[in-house]
Formats: C-alpha cells, sequence, structure tokens
C-alpha cells in the first residue's frame, strides 16, 4: 500500500506576515495522493486551497512562509530540497494550471516559444536526437522542438496547433489559453497535475471541453490530478478522493462517492446542502450562517464553531484532530471523536 | 397582450460602434443585442442565461437605459421610457434599480456604508439628516444587516455583506423592478445561497420583479419563474422555467443544461461537447449563428435566420429543426 | 449639555472610520523611515518659513557695508554677502517665498488640470479632443523654456514667474486626471450613482474625483519641489523675483560671481532648496506606496 503513495503532505503549516497581524493561512493540514489518483481539494475562498498549492510546489511569496510540517514527494521532502533541485521539480515532476492564464502567459512571446522553452529547460533534446542516429544541428534542433510543440498541442485538443504555435496569447479565446497552460503543464509528462482553479472563469460550455480533456490526459499520461476548485459538482465528476477545507484546515478526507453520500462534518454538510441543484425539484436553500473567520484572530478550538449548528462546549476549546472514523473517511470533528 | 406586464421590450438593437472619433473603420459594430423581445410579469423572477459576451449584460443595462440602445422600445409599466426626457427618466430611476456582479467594486471604496445607501435618498431629495440615518439603518436591517455596519468601509466588509449593502441600496428608492446581473457569481456557495434565499425573501415582502442574469443553471433552476437563453445578440429559447429544463429544444440549450457539473458522483450523464468557441459579435455567423457549433446544423441554418416560433404552448425556440 | 455631548458621540462614531483610515496612514508613514525624513525635513521648512521672523536674527533687507563678506562665523552662521546681510536671516525669509511658490503654482495647476482632465475624462468626445489637443500643445514645449520665454514675456517679478510656471504645468495634472477618470468612469460604483439618477456633477465630484486623488496627491508632492526649483531658475536667469528679495535662486546668482574666493553666499540657498527639493521628493515616493491600495492592506 505504502509504494503507490505519490504525495503526502503532513502537518503543513503556512503564516503570513501582515500589517494586521499574523494570518494562519494553513494550520496544520494532511493529505496523501496515490499515483494516477484524481484528489479533489475543496473549499470557499480565503480556506488554504491555493496556499496549499503553492505550498507544494515551494512557491509561497514573500510575506509568507512555511513554518511547519513536510511535503514527502516520492519518498523525499521537498522542504529540505535546494532552490535548483525544486526548480527542476517543477514543471518535470509536478505542473500546475492557474486559474488565470492571462497572467501567466508571456504576452510578448508567441505559445509556441513558451512551450518549446519548458521543454528545452526540461529535457535533453540533444541526447534524444542523437539517439535517433542523427547529426544535431542548430536548424535540426529547432524543427525537433517545433515538433514537439505541435505534439503537444494536438495532445490537448488545440485547434489548428500549426497556426496557434505562432500566435501569442492575446489571439486566443480564453479557452485556447487553458489549453495552452495545460499543454505547457504536460509537456514534459509531469507525475502530479494540479489544476488551481483551472476552468473558474470559463463558461460552462468550455469549461466542459476542458474537463473532458484533463479526464483523457489523465488516463493517456497516466498523472496524479490535484483538483482545486470550490465547485461541488467538478469534483463529484472528477474526482476519486476529496479533502474539504475550512479555514486552513482540512476537516474531511474521503473517497469522493462517501462525501456525497454520508458527509459527516458539519461544514461538509452545509456545503452540499446549501449548493442549488439542476436536477431536483426546488426547496429552500440551507445555508450556512455567518461568515468565513477571520485569520488573524481565527475561532479557538475547532475553528468552525461559531457557524456551526452542533457546536458543543469542547468545540470552543479543543481543535479536534483529524481522525480516520471509518476505513479511510477521515473527520476533523468532536462529534465523533473516538467513534460514534 | 399580457397586460400583467411589467416591463416589455421590442425589437431592441444595441449596436456599439468600433474605432475612435476620427478614424471610424467602415461597417465595424458590434451586434452585442441584436433584435430582443422580451416581456417579464410583475411579481415574476425572469432569468436571462447565456455565456460570456453574449450580450445579456449589454441587456440589462440597456434596458435600464444606462446605455442607449440603438433601436427599439422599452416598455415599462405601458409607459416607453425611450421616449422620456431627462427629468422624467431620473424619477423613473425610482422604479428601477440595479444590483451589480463584484459587489467590491460597485461601492465607492471612499464613501462608508451608510454614505452609499444613503445615496439614493440624497439625490432624489426623500430624506436626510437623522431621518436619513434611520431610513439607511431600516434598509440594512432588511437585508440582515446590523447597525454596526453603518459607519464601516466596504473593504472592511466580506464579499457576502458587500453584496448585502449593494442591495439595501438598490431597495432604497422602493423600486418595483430589479435588475440583478449575476449578482452570487463572485461569491462562495455557502454565501451564495444566503444571498439567493435573501431575494427571495425580499421579492414575497416587497412583490419586486426581477431580471436575474446569470450563466449558472443551477442558480437560475432555483430561483427563475421563466427563462430566456441567449447566444451572440439573439434570444434562441425561452419557456417557463420547469418547461425548459424538462424539455429543452434548441440544440445550443440542450447543450448548455448538459454541460453543467452536477455534484452527484454516481450519476454519469452522456455529454453533449460543443465544439469551438463563441465566436465574435463584429461578424456574426451567417443565418443562424449558432450554426458553426451546432451538432444538427442543416443546410438552410447558414442561409436563413430562424424565426422565434412558439412550439409548444408558452415554448419559443429559434431553429430550423422545429 | 447632555444632549451635546450625544450629538458629539454621534459625529465621532460618524467620523471614526475616517480618523481610523488616517491613522493607519500615519502608520505606513512611521514604517517607512525615508518619508519619515521628508516629512521631518518639509515640517523643519514650513516651521522656519512660518516663524521667519522669530528666527532670523537680522533683518534680511538692511544693508551693512561694514560687514560684507563675512564668512560664517557665531555672529552669521552663514555668513554675509557682499551688501552685508545675513545669509541665515535671508534664507529662512526665503523659506516663505518658495513656500508661497510651490503653493500657488501647484494649485493653480491643479486646479486647472483637474478640471480640464476631469471634464475631457468624463464627457470625452469632442470636449476631450479639444482639451487634450490643448494640452498636448502646451506639452510640446520644454517647460523650462516655454516658462522662460513666458515670464520674460510678462516682465520680471515673483508673481509673473508664478503664473509662467503655472501655465506650463497644469497639463500634467489634465493628463494625469482624464487618465484615472476614463479607468474609474467604467467603475461599478459610478455605473451605480447613474442607476440610482445621480447627476454628472455628483458622479464627477462625488465618486470618480475623490477616488482619483491618490496619483494626483502623489504628483503634487513631487511637483511642490520641482516648482520651486524652476522658480529659483528663473530667480538665477533674473526674470523671476527681483531683488533685493531673498530668493534662493536670486541668492545663488548674486553669489555665482564670488562663488570661488566666497563660496557661503552661493551655497547655502542652495543647500536649502536641495533640501526642499529632497523632502518633496520623499514624500512623493513614500506617499506613492502608502495611497495605493493593493500595497496598503497586506
Amino acid at each position: 500500500m505504502k509504494e503507490d503513495i505519490l504525495l503526502s503532505v503532513r502537518d503543513l503549516r503556512v503564516n503570513f506576515y501582515t500589517y494586521e497581524g499574523v494570518v494562519k493561512a494553513l494550520d496544520g493540514v494532511t493529505f496523501q495522493i496515490r499515483r494516477g489518483e484524481a484528489f479533489g481539494l475543496v473549499g470557499e475562498t480565503g480556506c488554504g486551497k491555493s496556499v496549499t498549492a503553492s505550498s507544494i510546489l515551494r512557491l509561497v511569496d514573500k510575506p509568507g512562509k512555511i513554518v511547519g510540517g513536510e511535503i514527502i514527494f516520492e519518498g523525499e521532502n521537498l522542504l529540505e530540497k535546494s532552490e535548483e533541485e525544486m526548480r527542476k521539480i517543477r514543471g518535470e515532476e509536478i505542473a500546475i494550471v492557474f486559474q488565470d492564464p492571462m497572467t501567466y502567459l508571456n504576452p510578448v512571446l508567441t505559445i509556441g516559444e513558451q512551450i518549446a522553452e519548458t521543454i528545452m529547460e526540461h529535457q535533453d533534446l540533444i541526447k534524444e536526437i542523437r539517439k535517433s542516429g542523427k547529426k544535431p544541428s542548430k536548424k535540426m534542433l529547432k524543427e525537433f522542438v517545433r515538433r514537439k510543440v505541435i505534439d503537444v498541442l494536438r495532445m490537448v485538443r488545440m485547434p489548428n496547433p500549426e497556426m496557434v504555435i505562432d500566435q501569442y496569447p492575446h489571439e486566443l479565446s480564453g479557452g485556447m489559453r487553458q489549453r495552452a497552460m495545460i499543454a505547457m503543464a504536460i509537456s514534459c509528462r509531469p507525475k502530479l497535475l494540479i489544476l488551481d482553479e483551472a476552468t473558474t472563469f470559463l463558461d460552462v460550455t468550455i469549461q466542459r471541453q476542458i474537463l473532458e480533456l484533463v479526464k483523457d490526459l489523465k488516463e493517456k499520461l497516466g498523472c496524479a490530478l490535484m483538483i482545486i476548485t470550490h465547485d461541488m459538482g467538478i469534483i463529484a465528476e472528477m474526482c476519486d478522493t476529496v479533502a474539504v477545507m475550512y479555514a486552513g484546515t482540512i476537516v474531511e478526507y474521503a473517497e469522493t462517492e462517501r462525501i456525497f453520500d454520508n458527509p459527516l462534518h458539519p461544514y461538509t454538510r452545509g456545503l452540499l446542502e446549501a449548493i442549488p441543484l439542476l436536477s431536483k425539484e426546488r426547496k429552500t436553500l440551507k445555508h450556512i450562517p455567518g461568515t468565513i473567520p477571520n485569520l488573524i484572530n481565527p475561532p479557538s478550538g475547532c475553528r468552525f464553531h461559531p457557524r456551526c449548528p452542533e457546536a458543543m462546549k469542547i468545540c470552543r476549546i479543543e481543535k479536534p484532530k483529524l481522525t480516520e472514523i471509518e476505513p479511510s473517511h477521515l473527520i476533523a470533528c468532536h462529534l465523533y471523536n473516538g467513534g460514534r | 397582450m399580457n397586460n400583467d406586464n411589467l416591463l416589455r421590450v421590442v425589437n431592441l438593437r444595441k449596436y456599439f460602434q468600433l474605432g475612435g472619433l476620427f478614424f471610424r473603420r467602415k461597417e465595424g459594430y458590434v451586434k452585442a443585442v441584436d433584435g430582443v423581445n422580451m416581456e417579464i410579469e410583475k411579481g415574476k423572477t425572469v432569468a436571462l442565461v447565456g455565456e460570456s459576451g453574449c450580450g445579456k449584460t449589454t441587456l440589462g443595462r440597456t434596458i435600464l437605459r444606462l446605455i442607449e440602445p440603438t433601436s427599439g422600445e422599452i416598455y415599462f409599466e405601458g409607459k416607453n421610457i425611450l421616449k422620456l426626457n431627462k427629468r422624467e427618466m431620473m424619477r423613473m430611476r425610482r422604479n428601477m434599480q440595479l444590483v451589480q456582479q463584484d459587489p467590491q467594486s460597485a461601492l465607492n471604496p471612499r464613501m462608508t456604508i451608510k454614505a452609499s445607501v444613503g445615496e439614493p435618498l440624497i439625490v432624489h431629495g426623500i430624506a436626510k439628516g437623522r431621518e436619513l440615518r434611520e431610513r439607511v439603518l431600516s434598509l440594512l436591517e432588511k437585508v440582515g444587516l446590523r447597525e454596526e455596519h453603518m459607519n464601516r468601509f466596504p473593504h472592511e466588509l466580506s464579499g457576502g455583506q458587500r453584496q448585502r449593502v449593494c442591495i439595501a441600496r438598490a431597495l432604497a428608492l422602493n423600486p418595483k423592478f430589479i435588475v440583478l446581473d449575476e449578482p452570487t457569481s463572485s461569491l462562495d456557495v455557502s454565501v451564495q445561497a444566503q444571498i439567493l434565499n435573501l431575494l427571495k425573501k425580499l421579492q414575497r415582502e416587497l412583490s419586486l420583479t426581477y431580471l436575474f442574469i446569470s450563466h449558472d443553471l443551477s442558480v437560475v433552476r432555483y430561483i427563475s419563474d421563466h427563462v430566456y437563453v441567449m447566444y451572440l445578440g439573439k434570444i434562441v429559447e425561452h419557456a417557463d422555467m420547469e418547461e425548459i429544463f424538462e424539455n429543452p429544444l434548441h440544440p445550443y440549450t440542450k447543450i448548455l443544461f448538459s454541460a453543467v457539473p452536477i455534484p452527484d458522483p454516481k450519476l454519469k450523464r452522456e455529454r453533449l461537447i460543443i465544439k469551438g468557441d463563441v465566436p465574435s459579435a463584429i461578424n456574426p455567423p451567417s443565418g443562424c449563428r449558432f450554426h458553426p457549433r451546432c451538432p444538427e446544423a442543416m443546410k438552410i441554418c447558414s442561409e436563413e435566420e430562424p424565426p422565434l416560433l412558439e412550439v409548444r404552448k408558452g415554448h419559443f425556440v429559434a431553429c430550423h429543426l422545429y | 449639555m447632555r444632549r451635546l455631548e450625544g450629538r458629539f458621540e454621534e459625529l465621532l462614531k460618524e467620523y471614526h472610520p475616517f480618523i481610523k483610515e488616517f491613522r493607519h496612514t500615519l502608520y505606513l508613514i512611521r514604517k517607512s523611515p525615508l518619508t519619515l525624513l521628508g516629512v521631518i525635513l518639509f515640517t523643519l521648512f514650513i516651521l522656519t518659513a512660518i516663524f521667519a521672523p522669530l528666527i532670523a536674527p537680522y533683518d534680511p533687507y538692511k544693508a551693512n557695508l561694514k560687514e560684507a563678506f563675512q564668512p560664517p562665523s557665531w555672529r552669521h552662521p552663514f555668513g554675509t554677502d557682499e551688501m552685508g546681510r545675513d545669509i541665515f536671516s535671508r534664507v529662512v525669509w526665503g523659506a516663505r517665498i518658495s513656500l508661497r511658490v510651490g503653493i500657488t503654482v501647484v494649485s493653480i495647476a491643479l486646479c486647472i488640470g483637474t478640471i480640464l482632465g476631469g471634464i475631457a475624462g468624463y464627457f470625452g468626445g469632442l470636449i476631450d479632443e479639444v482639451i487634450m489637443r490643448v494640452t498636448d500643445l502646451v506639452l510640446a514645449f520644454p517647460s523650462m523654456v516655454l516658462a522662460l520665454a513666458l515670464a520674460a514675456a510678462l516682465g520680471p517679478g515673483l508673481n509673473n514667474a508664478m503664473l509662467a510656471i503655472s501655465v506650463t504645468w497644469w497639463p500634467w495634472y489634465a493628463r494625469l486626471v482624464r487618465g484615472q477618470v476614463l479607468s474609474l468612469r467604467e467603475a461599478g460604483f459610478v455605473e451605480a450613482a447613474r442607476c440610482i439618477g445621480a447627476s454628472s456633477a455628483r458622479i464627477l465630484f462625488r465618486h470618480i474625483l475623490p477616488n482619483s486623488f491618490g496619483p494626483v496627491i502623489v504628483n503634487a508632492s513631487l511637483d511642490f519641489g520641482w516648482t520651486i526649483l524652476t522658480a529659483a531658475a528663473l530667480g538665477f536667469l533674473g526674470i523671476g523675483a527681483q531683488p533685493p528679495k531673498p530668493e534662493w535662486g536670486l541668492m545663488i546668482n548674486t553669489g555665482r560671481v564670488y562663488f570661488l574666493e566666497k563660496p557661503w553666499i552661493a551655497t547655502f540657498p542652495g543647500l536649502a532648496i536641495f533640501l526642499v527639493v529632497l523632502a518633496s521628493n520623499l514624500i512623493g515616493d513614500g506617499l506613492g506606496e502608502i495611497l495605493n491600495p493593493r500595497l496598503r492592506r497586506r
């Protein structure tokens, strides 16, 4: 069982040091991703989903700092790697696609140039050309890379890849840009592909195209997926396991079907009941009262207790631990402490 | 003609001209709204659904006359508001209000909540001083905020609270009709449910009529009575909510509905996947504007524009299939 | 009395958010040492200008040929000039003139620029074209040359110099404000204001201009130094303030002749100009960061 775990995050803690005080953005995040698995991380704005992703890639920016925990990828702790080693891991082993492609694509380089850059940085193409029995020349390398880029663009089903390769980001539509981002991410066949709200800005029909594409790519490349989203629908469709995040902690972690069939944490239950459904007849939506807490002065004990309909005395005092109450169903809630 | 209509839009067009003042290109128009007819019944919620760039936002703004239409008529309680002069229009604005998508930008960052919510009352000379304060307070209470929020700046509130403030401002003039332009799309699910329930409650209590613009079909299903589907400046289908969700007819509507991810892992649906992207509204495709992406396109679709016809009772579709 | 107290408390509550914002600004200034240095220098400059009669030990105009060309000493900390006037006193009094120049020129430029830029940006179309082409026309001349020509045409004198500088300065503000207004015109709260029926004037003055003031203030505090420098330059060239006014540029001009043997005559007024321009630049740069809403809350 142990060997097929690709990524294991344990008790990850990240703080942001701001004017108003220390924001404890991640307060002990723990989860695992198996090889080839689709893992979903779901939660609302500011719950720390994206910070988790950037921590895995060690991309947490300045006022923020990883202050504790470990991130074990392929048996090695990423937090102990040098910056040089991390650069190799980013892209080659773990790749990420962000919400807004426009901020990550360079506006003055063509799509082809940007993908080629990633490929050349991480792959020894000259060796590859030699292997095929030809002499590497500059012109040849150029053609070789171009062929590779077009292959990758084909793989993400980019319409007219021969044309798109010479286009600039602003000439593409939102959906095509996101395809280009995915192409860049998979160009080095990563073992883990992180999608950080990758379809949030897109229209439903385009989102559908991208989701189907990602499903196919997962099959083809055999990579693990980490899908970060706020949309329970996407989770239900794409993921094998889910972790629900609230205010910097994982509150529930289980297989997808289990979470939807039998949500145990009051927050998960509230979240599922708050979604208007396309299929069912209408009834008044239940909503979770109150708002997401301020993480500078987070509520004591369980961070959800001020909004929790089932809060008890202990919830205010002690932070519940993430415990396995049923096989592979983990919950951080005092209701289930030590089994029912 | 139905007499219960609060608002009737007749053949409304809005073309935006491309280019600057001196260097206008010939035939450079964006046909954002191209011949839209619409009826909104009193006390009902009519949803306007479509993807980005289909012109739904422009249509909403044009109905409020925040954008002057190129041609067409808009009747509010039987009066064509496009014929009103400036002063009459100002009085008319009391009846029709807007709630925007992004509450962050919808509030002036340098004005306190009290000033923002009270502004309509000051502009229309309805209240000032102590009375203004009391009015603002009661408006805030109506949307679930408290006195302590009055003297705060927008950045001190959460997204959901800001949207409540925007709703309070829209209610200040006791309007009959509110255009809700994606009021929950920038909010989280748990907060979205709060706002949707609030909107429903307010509609009941104040007998409001809503035009609910959205791309989120599950939200539309939850809140609306009647649904208009828009594609590239045109209405392609409209019917009562139950009817359209049970029995969508236009290929675009079908694809749109099937694209929504459903939060039920056991449900494995047959997916309709659409080809390509939304074409530009500058040079829309000939004939039916959807034909290049339509899985059921026929020869006639590229040649002739299908009219909007009543195919079943109260169910209108613009498609050559019917 | 109690009613009055209640009223006061209510007012305090109402203004509490503004006070809080102001306190936050003060905090940010304190956090940035260079801005703080600028503020201190600038405060010193203003205090000097206000209390000039109390600070200056001598009459800045009174000649005393017996004391001419004294090097700095305890009696005359900055020395004396060719007429035996105390340079320290003259520099202190000069602060008044410079302050006046800075305030007048910047306010005139700011008023004209804000109004014209605001109108151009808000109404657009033909009005915009006309205003902006005039702006371009003025900006097409190098501002120093234009100021020189205007000042020369109007005739020497401090007031004419100020007028000349103002005329060359407002287009910058017009451009800046127009850009701000153009981007704010599309803001959600402006649309909301239109929707409730607010008048154009209200939208422009209540919603758009207050929100475009950040960059304008930054520019104004930078320009404060520049206008003083320009005025001094005009004074130096003889078409600004006229003798015997203790204007810094003019003082440098008179000191220029004796610079090699008696450097103190030109050095101290030069140092004063340097410090004021430095202070205004430090404040401008600091405010640029402090007033930037994106950097403000982190």
